[in-house]
């Protein structure tokens, strides 16, 4: 109960620490804003990724549901972006909901396989139908009304609205790190015939799981297509987008709190660093730092600080249990 | 079938390729009471068990809980009627505490976090595993996941619980303190099955004992009838006799 309150406390500090992030790197906020957005695309994908353990490679899809459905509804009706943003969460969870209901009944690598094709087909789709999408060409937003008076493409303002959606993210997964329903996602992810002993319905829970991720996966991807402006299938619709939300989330630590969060820092911040010192090759950074976090902290590196609190902390982690009957 | 049975399971047939796991069994099981199920290895106790709870689907035959039709409902409906299980390869949720294991199971009850853990303590304290409440199941020993085990499942709030082999395996001081946790929860009202292979045990323990043997059912009756029935000694305590006392 009590852990409870101060993992609230620790949200709360995290979003406070980033509220100055503005000021103390106001060169880097093109960074700041990848860097919220993906920490919280990262945590919606770990609601399912992480808590629910069904790994999807396939959120690249929710994104682009999410920013086409924007900038869609911007450009071809005129609708304001911010029913745009919600019209997307809206769409993507139905889509994930059908998308769920088809694929749950696979289990492990065919489920991984069968996200892959889903938002490679869409992908596929958004390039050729092109009255639609724009095609490979792609969509340029050029202009977007002003909510009392903000400019949605100032980058302070999209950092901040980048920071809210984390914010929401968080809260989420808060929830879920106390509440009956994260339990059952965590209950199916370590032994699904036991979760089933427990009266827990898998097949619902997961779609539920998916839905929720995906709505929040779809919020994340309107932000980002305003803060990108111009997005193509190839931005957006990528494998490579759903698999660097997947790093992302195990890095950090998949199914925590702070996990994804951690990660997006950790990866986002070092690719940017080395960037400037390697160009092109950059890149291998993800590669050493994923060696280092499998070498080293196979479950994130949240995961590697408990074991590295525990150690430090109490050295005899094996006494046996010795069973008695006892009467409350 | 009298009218406090609780359970009926009648005609089973289970097939697995040409294997027949089970061949036209029945049996009922009375309110209250401790039904041992009781026959060598292979003889298909687990396999009644994964159809009485769900996890199997009859070729044939049918199954009653509380009344009602059941017959390939999955497990998490039987769950939620009244039926708790524990399985023979221990699988607690090895990440999670000792006390989240046993949530889960009181989360079946309510969705409110407080009720959930004031029940999920109530069981630990039953189950005498309170002392270990906040450490992560994987670092109990075999005793402790068996614990465990019975512990998720009794937060459930059963009114039927079927137990598969919670004793096999341990030394004789927890043997004892799982057979007096056995007999508590049977004071709560809780209808339970056994399935073991120590003697000592089921005979102590059980009210009634069915045998199987090869997938059919060869005895029912008291735990001294069923011991002294030539079938029961032949097919299952050898054709000597003797040498009865468990693994």
């Amino acid at each position: 109960m009590r852990e409870r309150f101060k993992t609230l406390a620790w949200i709360g500090a995290v979003l406070v620490a980033f509220t100055l992030y503005p000021w103390i790197f106001p060169t880097k906020l093109n960074l700041g804003v990848v860097i919220v957005l993906f920490a919280g695309m990262a945590t919606a994908w770990d609601i399912l990724g992480g808590w629910a353990g069904q790994l999807s490679l396939g959120h690249a899809a929710l994104v682009g549901i999410g920013g086409y459905t924007l900038a869609l509804l911007s450009l071809r009706a005129g609708i304001p972006p911010w029913w745009g943003l919600l019209a997307g969460m809206a769409l993507t969870s139905v889509v994930a909901a059908m998308w769920g209901w088809i694929v749950f009944r696979l289990r492990g690598p065919y489920f991984v396989l069968s996200t892959i094709a889903v938002a490679e087909i869409l992908r596929l789709v958004a390039i050729n139908w092109k009255n639609l999408t724009g095609g490979a060409e792609g969509l340029f937003l050029r202009e977007l009304p002003r909510p009392f008076g903000l400019d949605l493409f100032d980058r302070t303002v999209e950092f901040y609205l980048g920071l809210a959606f984390l914010g929401i993210a968080l809260l989420v997964v808060w929830w879920l790190s106390w509440s009956r329903f994260g339990y059952s996602l965590q209950a199916i992810r370590e032994d699904q015939d036991s979760a089933m002993a427990m009266g827990i319905n898998p097949t619902s829970t997961k779609i539920l799981a998916f839905a929720l991720s995906a709505a929040l996966t779809a919020a994340g991807g309107s932000l980002y297509a305003i803060y990108l402006s111009f997005f193509e299938p190839h931005i957006v619709l990528d494998i490579g987008l759903s698999v660097e939300l997947a790093l992302i989330a195990y890095i950090g630590g998949a199914g925590t709190v702070f996990g994804p969060t951690i990660g997006a820092v950790v990866l986002l911040g070092a690719a940017d660093l080395f960037r400037n010192y390697f160009q092109q090759a950059n890149l291998l950074i993800y590669g050493i730092l994923i060696i280092l976090v499998v070498r080293f902290a196979p479950e994130g590196i949240v995961g590697g600080w408990h074991v590295l609190l525990r150690r430090l902390t109490r050295p005899a982690p094996v006494v046996p249990v010795e069973v008695r009957g006892e009467r409350p | 079938m009298s009218s406090g049975s609780i359970l009926q399971v009648e005609g089973v047939h289970q097939r697995f390729g040409g294997l027949l796991a089970l061949q036209d069994v029945s049996l009922s099981v009375e309110e209250g009471e401790i039904l041992g199920l009781i026959g060598p290895n292979g003889a298909g106790k687990t396999t009644l068990f994964n159809v009485i709870s769900g996890y199997l689907r009859p070729t044939e035959g049918s199954v009653r809980f509380l009344g009602k039709e059941v017959t390939g409902l999955p497990p998490y409906r039987l769950a939620a009627m009244g039926m708790g299980r524990t399985f023979q390869i221990v699988r607690p949720f090895p990440k999670l505490t000792v006390l989240e294991n046993v949530l889960i199971g009181s989360f079946l009850r309510t969705s409110s976090r407080r009720e959930a853990e004031d029940r999920a303590w109530e069981t630990l304290h039953l189950t005498g595993l309170a002392p270990f409440a906040s450490r992560p199941a994987a670092s109990l020993n075999l005793a402790g996941r068996k614990r465990l085990e019975i512990a998720r499942a009794l937060a459930l709030n059963p009114r039927l619980l079927l137990l598969d082999e919670v004793v096999a395996g341990l030394n004789p001081a927890e043997t004892d303190a799982t057979v007096k946790l056995i007999r508590r929860v049977r004071d709560r009202g809780i209808t339970i099955i056994v399935v073991e292979h120590v003697m000592r045990v089921i005979m102590g323990l059980s009210d009634r004992v069915v045998v199987l043997n090869y997938g059919r059912k060869i005895a029912e009756g008291k735990p001294q009838e069923v011991a002294s029935d030539p079938a029961v000694i032949a097919a299952y305590l050898g054709e000597s006799g003797g040498g009865s006392e468990g693994r």
